[in-house]
This record gives C-alpha cells, sequence and structure tokens, in this order.
C-alpha cells in the first residue's frame, strides 16, 4: 500500500512537471530567440520524431493586407527534389516565424505545401502536405503551439513560376506562410 | 534395344516435347493476344455509324481494318432513321460467301450508340470477349479557372462538366456500379472528398477532416473507400465504411503513404510509400497486416492501378527523365515498359476489358488522355486539346 501510495505521488509530480512544460519551454525558446541564439538542434529534432495531429477549424481570412514586418518574416522556404526535410537554410526562416508567432498570441498561422510539376500529381500531393507537416513540426519544436498552425497542400497545382526549367521548379517546391486571424 | 523397347521412350519424349511447346504458346498468348487480327472491311450506308463501328473496332484491338479486297471478313447492311430512331439491319460475310453467317439488327436514339451497340455484338461474336464501346472516362480538365470534373465517352466523345465549381477538383475515380464518383475537391477551400451520385447530381462530404483528405478509391463492394488522411500529423491510409463512417487507420509509418487500392478480391491493397527513401509500390494484406514491397526497380513508381482479373498491374515510373507506363504482371512478377517516345506518360487506369489502359501524356507543357493496348502497345488519342488528366475508365 505504501508502495502504490509512492508511486502515486511520482506518478502526480512527473504529470505537473508535464503538464508545467510547455510554456516553460515557449518561453524559454522565446528568450532564445529574443538573444539571437540558435536553437539547438537536438531540441528540435527530439520534436520531430513524433506526429502531432491537426485539430479542425475555421478558416478565418485575414482581410487586412500583411504589415512590412509581416512581410520580412513570412518568406517563403523551399525544398529538395522529392524530398520533404527542412534545409539548413530555411531555419533561420523558421525561426524568425516563430519567434512572431509566439509575440503575437492572437495569429494562427497556414502553412502551404507545393511541389514542381514532376512526379505524379496525387503522389505530389501528400508530397505537398509532407512538406507542410516538416514545416509545421519545426515550428512546434521552436515552441509553437500545435493547435495555431494549420497545413494545406496544393501539390503541384499553384506554381509560382509557370516556368518549366530546373529554376522555375527550385521556386515551386515550396512552403508558404499565410496568417490567419 | 528393340523397336517394341525404344517405342515408349519415343512417345514419351514426343510429348515432353508437345508439354514445352503448350506452355511457350501460353505465355506467348498472354503477352500477344493480339496477333494475328482479323481483317475486317466496314462498309454501311450511314457515314457516322460506318466511321464509328470502324474506329471501335479497330480501337478493341481484335480488327485490322482494310480494303474490301483484303478483308477476311465484311461487315455490310443497311442503316437509316425511321421516326426518332437509327435502325441497323447489318451482315457479316465471310469473303467468299454472298449470305452472312451472322446478321446483326439493332436501333438506338443515334448514331453514335447504334454504332457502339453494333461494334460491341461484332466483338463479341468473333472473338467471345466483352466489347468497351459503352465504356466511359473521367478525368479532370483544366479552365481558366481551375480543375473541372468531366466525363467522356471512351473515344473522347460526348463530353460533358460534371464540376462548373470554378474550383480544384482531382482524381475522380468510379464506383463500381458506375452510378457514382469519388474525389478530392477544394470547393470549400480544404481539400475534402466528395461522393457524387450521377443520377441526381447529389453530392455528399465523405471526409472532411483537418489536412489532407485525398486519394480515394471504392473497396470492390463499394461499401467503403480508402483514403490518405493527414489529421493525424503525417500523410497515412485509411478506410472509411460509407454506412456508418467508420474509419480505420491501415497505415503506420513516418514515410507519405497514398494512393490506395483495393485488389478485386478486396482481401489486399496496393498504395504508394516513401518509406525506403523513394515512392515505391507496396501490397498490405489486410488479414495479418504484411506487407510486401512490389517495385524495385527505378527511384519513383507511383500511381498504381489493378486490371479488373487482378492479373496486371499498371503504374507509372520514371526512367532516366522522363515519366513512363509499366505493366507488371502479377502472378510471374514480371515488370516491363509500355510507352515510349516523347513525353511524360502517367495515371494509368484499366478498362473493363483488362487488354486497355487509359493514361496522360504531357508533350509540349500539354496533357491529353490516350488509351493503349496492352498487348499490341498500339495507342489511339481520346483527347487532342489539351488541360486533360487524371483519368479513371469506367467499370
Amino acid at each position: 500500500m505504501r508502495v502504490f501510495g509512492f508511486w502515486f505521488l511520482v506518478l502526480g509530480l512527473w504529470s505537473l512537471v508535464g503538464c508545467a512544460a510547455r510554456p516553460v519551454k515557449e518561453k524559454a525558446v522565446l528568450k532564445e530567440l529574443a538573444e539571437g541564439r540558435a536553437i539547438p538542434e537536438e531540441e528540435v529534432l527530439a520534436l520531430r520524431g513524433e506526429d502531432i495531429p491537426l485539430v479542425e477549424k475555421e478558416l478565418k481570412e485575414r482581410k487586412k493586407a500583411l504589415t512590412e514586418e509581416e512581410k520580412r518574416i513570412f518568406k517563403n522556404i523551399y525544398f529538395d527534389f522529392d524530398k520533404s526535410d527542412i534545409k539548413p537554410e530555411s531555419r533561420p526562416v523558421l525561426e524568425k516565424i516563430a519567434a512572431y508567432l509566439l509575440k503575437n498570441p492572437a495569429l494562427d498561422l497556414l502553412i502551404e505545401g507545393h511541389c514542381d510539376e514532376r512526379g505524379t500529381e496525387e503522389y505530389n500531393l501528400a508530397l505537398g502536405e509532407r512538406r507542410a507537416l516538416s514545416a509545421r513540426r519545426y515550428l512546434i519544436g521552436l515552441g509553437v503551439a500545435s493547435k495555431r498552425l494549420q497545413t494545406i497542400s496544393y501539390g503541384e497545382e499553384r506554381p509560382l513560376d509557370p516556368g518549366h526549367d530546373e529554376t522555375a521548379w527550385a521556386k515551386n517546391r515550396r512552403a508558404e506562410f499565410k496568417p490567419l486571424q | 534395344m528393340s523397336l517394341k523397347q525404344t517405342f515408349p521412350f519415343i512417345i514419351g519424349i514426343c510429348l515432353l516435347g508437345t508439354g514445352a511447346l503448350f506452355g511457350q504458346e501460353v505465355y506467348l498468348e498472354v503477352r500477344k493476344e493480339a496477333a494475328p487480327k482479323i481483317r475486317i472491311n466496314v462498309s454501311l450506308e450511314e457515314r457516322e455509324v460506318t466511321q464509328v463501328l470502324a474506329s471501335d473496332l479497330e480501337r478493341s484491338g481484335y480488327f485490322e481494318l482494310t480494303c474490301r479486297e483484303e478483308a477476311e471478313i465484311i461487315l455490310k447492311g443497311e442503316c437509316g432513321r425511321i421516326k426518332e430512331e437509327v435502325v441497323a439491319e447489318v451482315g457479316l460475310y465471310s469473303i467468299d460467301q454472298t449470305s452472312p453467317f451472322y446478321l446483326l439488327k439493332g436501333r438506338d436514339r443515334d448514331e453514335r450508340r447504334l454504332a457502339h451497340r453494333l461494334a460491341n455484338q461484332v466483338v463479341e461474336r468473333l472473338t467471345g470477349k466483352k466489347g468497351i464501346s459503352y465504356s466511359k472516362i473521367v478525368a479532370t480538365y483544366q479552365t481558366g479557372k481551375g480543375k473541372e470534373i468531366v466525363l467522356l465517352d471512351y473515344d473522347g466523345a460526348n463530353e460533358r462538366l460534371i464540376t462548373t465549381d470554378e474550383s480544384l477538383s482531382l482524381f475522380p475515380r468510379f464506383s463500381p456500379d458506375n452510378a457514382s464518383l469519388l474525389y478530392t475537391s477544394y470547393l470549400r477551400y480544404w481539400p475534402e472528398v466528395i461522393l457524387h451520385h450521377l443520377n441526381t447530381g447529389r453530392r455528399e462530404i465523405v471526409a472532411s477532416y483537418p489536412g489532407l483528405n485525398s486519394a480515394s478509391s471504392f473497396s470492390p463492394d463499394g461499401r467503403q473507400v480508402l483514403l490518405t488522411l493527414s489529421k493525424d500529423g503525417n500523410p497515412e491510409i485509411y478506410l472509411l465504411t460509407l454506412a456508418n463512417k467508420r474509419l480505420e487507420r491501415l497505415s503506420r509509418n513516418r514515410a507519405i503513404d497514398t494512393s490506395p487500392i483495393f485488389l478485386p478480391d478486396g482481401k489486399s491493397i496496393i498504395f504508394v510509400s516513401d518509406r525506403s527513401g523513394s515512392p515505391q509500390i507496396y501490397q498490405l494484406q489486410l488479414k495479418d497486416n504484411s506487407l510486401k514491397r512490389m517495385t524495385f526497380e527505378g527511384s519513383y513508381n507511383t500511381s498504381p492501378a489493378i486490371s479488373p482479373s487482378g492479373d496486371h498491374l499498371a503504374y507509372t515510373s520514371r526512367v532516366g527523365r522522363q515519366m513512363e507506363i509499366f505493366l507488371r504482371e502479377i502472378e510471374s512478377g514480371n515488370s516491363f515498359c509500355l510507352t515510349s517516345g516523347p513525353g511524360n506518360k502517367e495515371d494509368p487506369s484499366f478498362a473493363p476489358d483488362g487488354r486497355h489502359l487509359v493514361f496522360t501524356k504531357t508533350l509540349d507543357y500539354s496533357s491529353n488522355l490516350y488509351m493503349l493496348d496492352i498487348f499490341s502497345r498500339e495507342i489511339y488519342p481520346i483527347t487532342t486539346k489539351g488541360g486533360y488528366r487524371s483519368p479513371d475508365w469506367s467499370k
């Protein structure tokens, strides 16, 4: 009986720590970002290990245009052919987006995943979604609450550059970030 | 050794020889069922019926159209309008006969349908196989404002818009009874899976989970649909029972899992996954969840389609910088490329005869639908003006 009591206490404490972990972490990450420090790679990778369910949400389309600051922050990130992992050069972009979202808690984000025209349509739709989900997972790793992050894939349907060469394809394999409010 | 002793020996060798010969013939038949074609001459009095009938016979793969002098069989007869109907009385003649060995009669509301009706009768009479002249193809069509679903006759005639949403509609698939379509639609902003009843035009949303809802196909009995959903944080395959909306997750892997289809026996599914590092085709047994990788050659194998009998798997494979259609004999495991020449060939779907495939070919940035005879490799265009993708052949 006493042994049971002890384990209940441990379990209770552990769950308390577990609950408290997220806000603490969010603050810590925010502080680090404010200080311009890079987020340790292991910390981000640890959170990328799990799939985070999407939450049903209504689309709150933003009526007002992006501010100058937002235009600088919500930049596209790009992917290699048939890949969905975040490239090292995309990390600073995602870090700025995460910092902005943490500073503006009323703001939700729509992440659009896109592909180039090569490959089959159905597979590309899944690949586009996976690109958006990679970016989402990375942002969650930086402390943004998962329920604030929606994804949508357009596959190869919405190219940014209508060209048919490597330059155009490289621009089209992307994730776009659209603030929602 | 006396003759008496060697005789059974000789017979044995002869039997062995013929056995091997038969074995080889069977094998050749699978590959080249087309040859030799029946040389036929079609001449009816009505121009459109003649044209459509001749085209149907040619596309069936069993016939070669020739002039009267070179024909083995002549198809001739009378054809005309009686009130609201087109009526035909046509005979099939052997070259040296004055009376027909088979007489066909038909009536229909228009020339095209009548010609298709006659063509199916000719195919069935002379080959024992079912004709595909009445079959339909559904596809997407690019307009200025998005992609709509279109329905066409198998030869490209009678094109009809099924949606006018001015949105994105993708991957239309026929139900087993051809009475409804499943497709992915962005009509309400997010990609959702819609069931569209063709007789009434009524539409219902089948899957509207957070994230991606796409790549749907029916179970053989039409009661369940396979979906790709990302609601759990990654594109995975799910089985949805339409009547009670019960959802079952079938794949559990960190990679992309998509493009699921049922085998005709309903016991296993085939899908695409990049769990090996590149998209490849896998087969999952539903009973024991055992998984088998089907494609090993090439770094990009997607969009699987299964023949109605379950004998053949068709898929898209990248060869060099170009996409080609491949065919795999399920039993032998042999795969071979069916297409060649310039342009990306993608998204095969089988005709009800199991002998033909419809696919998309993109050449000079224009996508059109083509039908291909898997035995003779002959290709006929279905559309020509461009903008067509993602075809599915009716069941």
